[in-house]
């Protein structure tokens, strides 16, 4: 990990940073029209806050300088309600994403390059400070307080309005800006595009084969092998699609670290390795807080300061280290720190003071150690500034639960402690309802309901067609139990008559009936294979954040054979009379 | 083990218990033994199949070894998790004894097509201490699946 290598990795990381919050930038200026100004504002105040904290802290001092006059500029605007609407002014802050994006780029190769002249922010300051005299007429402004370059400003002007109608045509298609986006590598692209062409062929092939009525032949079916294996290859694209490497984590992490150590005036190495390990973007982006959060915890609790440390023979320096690797099904995450270690006997009397465990009863290390998890267990007395925000390592537990990865902590006192942390690779997430039915959980996926109601609030009538219906806003409901289709054979089924699920199958509404519904929450879905892929109307499995396993049930498929009255072949009045 | 010339990987077998029997299989197809936790049932599944675990944030399936091979127990505290196409399953076991090596010479293959065991029985191997019947995880998860 050689110094150099690392500087041009943190001014990679910043250029990246920079120029999407630049590109968020534009799209602010783009939407402006179509926004309150305060909105506006508060936006772009948020970008410039942005890059002014990204520069801080690559020490880029006159670009954070410039950014936050900038930034006090807006604030100036918002206060005195200068409506960004205003063409002069969008032009400038049109000109200022220009400007900065150029500096981005010049000062991340060169991180000694100086600016000559930041006059476009001199003007926004200048129009912020004077605002009625710069914008009184649309044409010349009269010098304001401090614009040193009025007529400037005024050409500047012009020529940006032949541009004008250019810009306009962009607007629509930056309004969608805050959608989620991801980078990906244009090999990945390329490879769907070749997957699919040849998919396409194979499927001519085999229609072909149907069109000429005569499917038998070698040719068809090899065509069909082919077009298999294309579509499992697809899938494994597609799938890769929302792989990212680690290294944006890390550097934000590294940064993060060298905050900390400054604002705990606690100097310690941190050392990454496996930034190309890759994820799922979802993992990625949720597994930063955890990390954060231990991350934090080490350097606060785990690590000694120098006096300590030069006590107990360790050089003054501690180290943290966070390591990711590939390992079977997924990857693994290590953050430890060679610090004072768990104190086994502190974590005891502080559980049994905390009636967490008892006093009599024996406890392995290992037990005591995990016990760190449990909620209401903090052993800081003091809330810090830096750890102990009410977080604990129970939502660091719960959170990795919920990315259906795990954690175990590793310490030996006075060595230090490691935290390890595993997680599935590919995955997704999905928004899911928790619902109880039969005396089990199960998932639905929201997307697939239309909305719940309360049964309470309905009156349940019946016809010769349905046994049970409602009305929802005039349209007939036939209301099923999902039970129904979700049996066990060692349990009564008794039917609760609280809740349902609105399903929509092709232009009619069905209603599932539930016992309860529990909440709401993004789960992460797993596919079933081998065995389990057997089970009817059950489309995956997803663990809780209890660490309970659930699967997530096929709402729509149920709907649909609900629709014809019948489950797996039987007349769904006759299983409902048993 | 060393001691023993043809003690490879390939003759090595788990004993388990399963109510009042010894029985045994290939530690080669095991891929870990882990603790009993109660399943979470399935609706809609086959009779021998007890629902799934969350084993290290993997959704396993889990079989019920005494009801497929007609035993009847009341206690079971681990799980032999194989491989069965592709996916995890465990199987519910009433306790793990030990790894020993069996020659193939002790072993007397099951040569009896009798369609009430439907093949799961590898042989039955005579141990000093008794007689072990070695039965074939991978055969009844195939089973299972079909």
């Amino acid at each position: 990990m050689a110094d150099s290598n690392q500087s041009s990795d943190f001014a990679d990381a910043f250029r990246e940073d920079a120029l999407s919050t630049l590109d968020n930038w534009g799209g602010v200026i783009s939407d402006a029209k179509n926004s309150e100004a305060e909105e506006t504002y508060s936006k772009l105040m948020r970008c410039a806050h942005n890059l002014k904290g990204n520069a801080g802290l690559m020490g880029f001092e006159q670009f954070s300088k410039a950014v936050h006059r900038l930034e006090d500029a807006l604030l100036r605007l918002n206060t005195n309600k200068v409506d960004p609407k205003n063409s002069q002014l969008l032009t400038l802050l049109y000109d200022t994403e220009a400007f900065l994006r150029d500096w981005v780029i010049l000062i991340s190769v060169d991180p000694k390059h100086v600016a000559e002249s930041i006059s476009i922010i001199e003007k926004i300051e200048s129009l912020s400070l004077n605002p009625s005299a710069s914008l009184a007429s649309t044409g010349a402004p009269t010098d304001g307080a401090q614009s040193n370059e009025p007529v400037k400003l005024d050409t500047n002007h012009a020529q940006k309005n032949e541009a004008a109608p250019k810009t306009d045509g962009n607007q629509k298609e930056n309004s969608k800006y805050v959608e989620e986006t991801i980078q990906l590598p244009s090999r990945k692209l390329d490879n769907l595009i070749h997957l699919v062409g040849e998919l396409t062929l194979s499927q001519s092939i085999v229609s072909r084969g149907f069109n000429e009525g005569n499917t038998n032949t070698q040719q068809v079916i090899d065509a069909l092998k082919m077009s298999e294996k294309l579509s499992v290859d697809l899938r494994q694209a597609v799938l890769d699609l929302r792989m990212l490497p680690m290294n944006g984590l890390f550097t934000r992490l590294e940064r993060a670290a060298s905050e900390l150590s400054t604002r705990l005036n606690k100097p310690f190495h941190i050392f990454t390795t496996g930034h190309n390990v890759a994820v799922d973007k979802a993992v990625l982006s949720r597994i930063f807080d955890p990390l954060l959060h231990m991350l934090r915890n080490a350097c606060d609790h785990g690590l000694e300061n120098a006096e300590e440390r030069e006590k107990s023979g360790k050089p003054d320096q501690g180290i943290i280290r966070i390591e990711a690797a590939v390992q079977s099904g997924g990857v693994s995450i290590t953050v430890s720190d060679d610090g004072r270690g768990l104190n086994i006997e502190k974590i005891r009397a502080k559980a049994i003071e905390k009636n967490l465990i008892s006093k009599d009863q024996n406890y392995s290390e290992n037990e005591i150690r995990s016990l760190i998890f449990r909620s209401g267990f903090s052993t800081t007395e003091k809330v810090t500034d830096v750890s102990g925000r009410g977080v604990g390592m129970d939502v660091v537990l719960r959170e990795i639960r919920m990315l259906g990865g795990q954690i175990e902590v590793h310490s030996e006192l006075g060595k230090g402690t490691e935290f390890l942390i595993t997680l599935p690779s590919n995955i997704s997430l999905v928004e899911a309802f928790i619902i109880i039915t039969n005396q089990s959980y199960f998932t639905v996926p929201t997307s697939d309901v239309l909305e719940i109601i309360d049964l309470k609030n309905y009156e349940i009538e019946t016809s010769s067609l349905h046994k049970r219906m409602i009305k929802l806003r005039d349209e007939i409901v036939p209301l099923l139990p999902l039970s129904l289709f979700l049996k066990f054979d060692d349990r009564q089924t008794n039917l609760e008559m609280n809740y349902a699920l609105i399903v929509r199958h092709h232009n009619k509404m069905i209603g599932l009936i539930i016992d309860e519904v529990v909440g709401q929450q993004q789960i992460f879905v797993r596919p079933l294979t081998g065995l389990l892929a057997k089970f009817p109307w059950i489309s995956g499995s997803t663990i809780l954040s209890n660490g309970e396993p659930a699967v997530i049930i096929n709402a729509r498929e149920i709907a649909a054979e609900g629709a014809s009255g019948q489950i797996e072949g039987k007349k769904i009045s006759e299983l409902e009379s048993k | 083990m060393n001691s023993k010339a043809n003690s490879n990987i390939n003759n090595r077998y788990i004993l388990f218990r399963l109510g009042e029997e010894t029985y045994g299989t290939p530690i080669m197809k095991v891929r870990e033994v882990t603790e009993y936790k109660e399943p979470k049932p399935i609706p809609n599944s086959m009779n021998g199949f007890n629902g799934v675990i969350n084993l290290r944030g993997e959704v396993l399936g889990v079989i019920d070894l005494r009801k497929i091979l007609n035993i009847s127990s009341t206690s079971c505290l681990s799980f032999l998790v194989f491989e069965n196409s592709g996916s995890m399953l465990a199987g519910m076991v009433d306790r793990v004894m030990s790894v020993i090596v069996i020659p193939e010479a002790d072993i007397e293959k099951s040569s009896s097509k009798n369609s009430t065991t439907k093949d799961y029985y590898l042989g039955i191997a005579k141990l000093e201490t008794g007689l072990v019947t070695l039965i074939d995880l991978e055969k009844i998860g195939a089973d299972l699946n079909s």
